[in-house]
């Protein structure tokens, strides 16, 4: 049996009266390209932080190709990138020094880096702005940049945050190509979006997520069950309706 | 709509106060005590002088002078001690620029630099001049001055936050921040120098001093405390011209401070663009310094590329260059063959160590989740640190200590004073790295002058984390002064090799142990210096 690229087992995380995140159990197959649906709070970002090393769960683990995360965090962060939303980056290194840093940070040889750097900076569309400093590119390059250096050490799976808010048509169309080919090439990737219609596009696999706790999971014929997932998840999570009487006021000549 | 900005200021305060830990209460408590305690401590020593001297006129014209000069510095250099409300916080509400900067003066009259001064000013004129119907008249002046200040304060703060919005400008101010601050050094060492070559210390005509001085009560500043001599002495004259000068420089802060407004709120910053490299691509690793090709190399290359590209490290690393320049060259000569001469390097060792090193990770700001997500360990990390300050540090401590023996014609003291450079370097290092752990705040690039997220714990422990570097570096004071006192050039260079035994390993010893408390660390460190994620 396959090793799943990540396995959360128990996953829970509370903040002060807070249940951020209530105990999730999961398997995310290998090769599959998940989405993580949710309205904002409902856990999303703290899943992935705690999935990537930056937040510590309170109980459950969680295992990326077999390695536990917190266990052995050494060896499970050789096997992914990681993409958070808004990336805060070294921003006045170039984005050639900048790829290569975190090539050389991960111990990458030199040569392979430069190899992979350049190829990466091509299919980005970076290749000119290679040689300028990362403060001086706009959101959707720091995005491309961000995505570049996650991709450098080959990773088993990439966990992105919100990748395509921000990102102009051309630059998510590229990011798209580039996180297909990830998976094509028998990579995960697991991503979270409020853009539903993305999410539907692009995922074959998702989890829908609301007050910490996991909805419902499964592909995205499953989920949708033929309907947009746009009326699904508005479904799942309770639409706020507003009622006749409410706002009258709006759009009428201010005071 | 000064009572809304007040509210608005009183609100923060208080938000502020509520949201705290028992140490952050405490710290602010304190910092409105302090500002109480100095502002009556302060006003009694202006009283006294006002009383004791007799030249009144050049006392309050210096007092108001260095008054107005603490209110232009402060907010730049301690940016976190108020709850200071910024023009770009409020650019989407109706006010015109003059509303805007007629309350945000309003709002910083509410805080504890403004009841410093109203008690210093309050009770400096009270005790020196008596409480009477005319100390109300003087206060009103003097209330004048301390808007005038808070004007031209509020000018300069909005003027810089225009200005650091693109990094060229980031640059010079930060440069001219540090030259002003070097300033007081440079004069102080050319005083020493002159009192070391005249031989009269301390021999000082205070009144001349006071007649010299008397011109800064024509400073815009100044000429408020020669309205409240003016009214003192009855002199109707003296009281129209300053008052009018006095009113004229009001007007014309509030007037520039309204326009720095209106170019904050209304103008786009304009970013240079990056200097290309011409023929081949730009690379990580600095051409002139070989360092390793591992990942504590790759952190070493990070930090040297920062040391000319981020315009707070580089301003930095300049005034320490400054002020070696200043205090080498000026004090040289009066170190020609004193058991002093070895601390020059080890000076310059502290002083450039200190810059930066007792906050290393903070200054990663936002960008410290990119270690903890990759597999680097962090104690590579700040080794990699370490070495990348230690190249820029120990070439200039070497420079400093054959700078000294040039200066001073007096090698003998050369091998000590680069040992003492080497030793001070590696165990202030060793102390800077457990500061950066315990009490790391942060800093990031984009920040040039501060952090509003600095925790009252990071305080405690930064100030710890100093005063025990401090004492380690005591040892090596002892094991090169005392022989250098007691006998001479032969016996330092001996006390020095044992001190850059202790100061060297000292620092490997505390990185085996600080590697253990790295482990336990890390996502504090995350969570604190990182802020916003």
């Amino acid at each position: 049996m396959d090793v799943p690229a990540v396995s959360y087992n128990g996953l829970t995380k509370r903040f002060a009266d807070t249940l951020a995140v209530d105990d999730v159990t999961i398997d995310i197959p290998l090769g599959s390209f998940f989405g993580i649906v949710g309205p904002n709070g409902a856990g999303k970002t703290t899943l992935l932080r705690m999935t990537t090393g930056l937040l510590r769960p309170d109980a459950g683990n969680v295992s990326i190709a077999g390695r536990d995360v917190w266990e052995d965090p050494a060896t499970a962060k050789t096997r992914f990138g990681v993409v958070p939303d808004n990336p805060s980056m070294f921003e006045r290194l170039t984005g050639r020094e900048l790829i290569e840093f975190n090539g050389m940070m991960r111990g990458m040889d030199a040569e392979v880096i430069a190899q992979r750097r350049e190829s990466l900076l091509r299919l980005l569309d970076l290749t000119e702005a290679g040689d300028t400093i990362v403060a001086d590119y706009s959101l959707g390059m720091t995005k491309k940049i961000a995505i570049a250096c996650a991709l450098l050490h080959n990773p088993s799976v990439l966990f992105l945050d919100e990748p395509f808010a921000g990102v102009d048509p051309v630059a998510r169309q590229t990011l798209e190509q580039i996180l297909r080919r990830h998976i094509s090439g028998g990579g995960t990737v697991v991503f979270s979006d409020h853009a539903m219609d993305v999410v539907e596009r692009l995922c074959d696999r998702i989890m829908v997520i609301d007050h910490g706790s996991v909805l419902a999971t499964g592909s995205t014929g499953e989920i949708t069950g033929g309907r947009r997932l746009q009326d699904v998840f508005v479904e799942m999570v309770g639409a706020q309706i507003t009622e006749e009487g409410d706002l009258e006021w709006l759009g009428s000549s201010p005071d | 709509m000064a009572r809304v900005f007040a509210r608005l200021k009183l609100r923060l305060i208080t938000n502020r106060l509520r949201r705290s830990s028992v140490i952050q209460a405490f710290g602010f408590l304190v910092s409105w005590l302090l500002a109480i305690a100095a502002g009556i401590g302060l006003g009694y020593g202006y009283g006294a002088a006002l009383r004791v001297a007799t030249n009144d006129l050049a006392i309050s014209g210096l007092v108001f002078t260095l008054t107005g000069l603490a209110w232009l510095l402060l907010p730049v250099i301690a940016a976190t001690l108020d709850d200071t409300i910024e023009a770009r916080q409020l650019e989407l509400l109706p006010f015109t620029s003059r509303q805007l900067a007629f309350g945000l003066t309003v709002a910083a009259v509410v805080g504890p630099g403004a009841l410093m001064t109203v008690l210093m000013l309050g009770i400096g004129i009270g005790v020196g001049y008596g409480f009477g119907f005319v100390w109300v008249i003087q206060m009103l002046a003097a209330m004048a001055g301390m808007v005038f200040m808070i004007v031209i304060s509020r000018w300069v703060t909005t003027l810089l936050t225009d200005l650091l919005r693109s990094r060229r400008t980031q640059e010079i101010a930060a440069l001219t921040i540090v030259v002003m601050l070097t300033l007081p050094g440079v004069f102080g060492s050319l005083l020493v120098a002159e009192t070391a070559e005249s031989g009269s210390p301390g021999d000082f005509d205070i009144e001349a001093i006071l007649a010299a001085i008397e011109p800064v009560a024509w400073t815009p500043a100044g000429v408020f405390g020669l309205v409240v001599d003016a009214l003192e002495q009855g002199d109707w004259g003296q009281m129209a011209v300053g008052g009018g000068y006095g009113a004229a420089g009001l007007v014309a802060g509030g007037l520039l401070f309204a326009r720095s407004v209106d170019r904050l709120q209304t103008r786009a910053a304009i970013n240079r663009k990056t200097r290309k490299r011409r023929g081949g691509v730009t690379a990580l690793y600095p051409k002139r310094y070989p360092l390793p090709r591992t990942p504590v190399g790759s952190v070493a290359a990070k930090e040297l590329k920062y040391l000319f590209r981020d315009s707070r490290v580089k301003a930095q690393l300049i005034g320490g260059l400054v002020a070696t320049v200043v205090l080498v060259g000026t004090g040289g000569a009066a170190l020609a063959d004193t058991p002093y001469a070895p601390f020059a390097a080890a000076f310059i060792g502290f002083l450039v160590t200190a810059s930066v090193i007792p906050n290393q990770f903070g200054f990663d700001g936002g960008s410290f989740w990119a270690y903890q997500s990759s597999s680097i360990r962090l104690i590579d990390v700040l080794a990699g640190k370490n070495l990348g300050w230690a190249a820029v540090s120990l070439p200039l401590v070497v420079i400093a200590a054959v700078v000294a023996a040039a200066a001073s014609q007096d090698a003998s003291y050369l091998v000590a004073g680069i040992l003492a450079g080497v030793s001070v370097t590696a165990m202030f290092t060793a102390g800077g790295n457990l500061t950066s752990i315990l009490g790391a705040y942060p800093l990031p690039e984009s920040n040039l002058f501060g952090s509003r997220n600095v925790s009252g714990t990071a305080l405690i422990f930064s100030f710890l984390g100093l005063g025990l570097s401090g004492l380690l570096i005591v040892p090596i004071a002892l094991l090169i002064g005392l022989p250098a006192w007691l006998s001479g050039p032969a016996l330092a260079t001996l006390g020095a090799v044992g001190a850059t035994v202790y100061g060297v390993g000292g620092y490997a010893l505390s990185m085996r142990w600080i590697q253990r408390l790295l482990e336990s660390r890390a996502l504090w460190l995350l969570d604190t210096i990182d802020k916003d994620r």
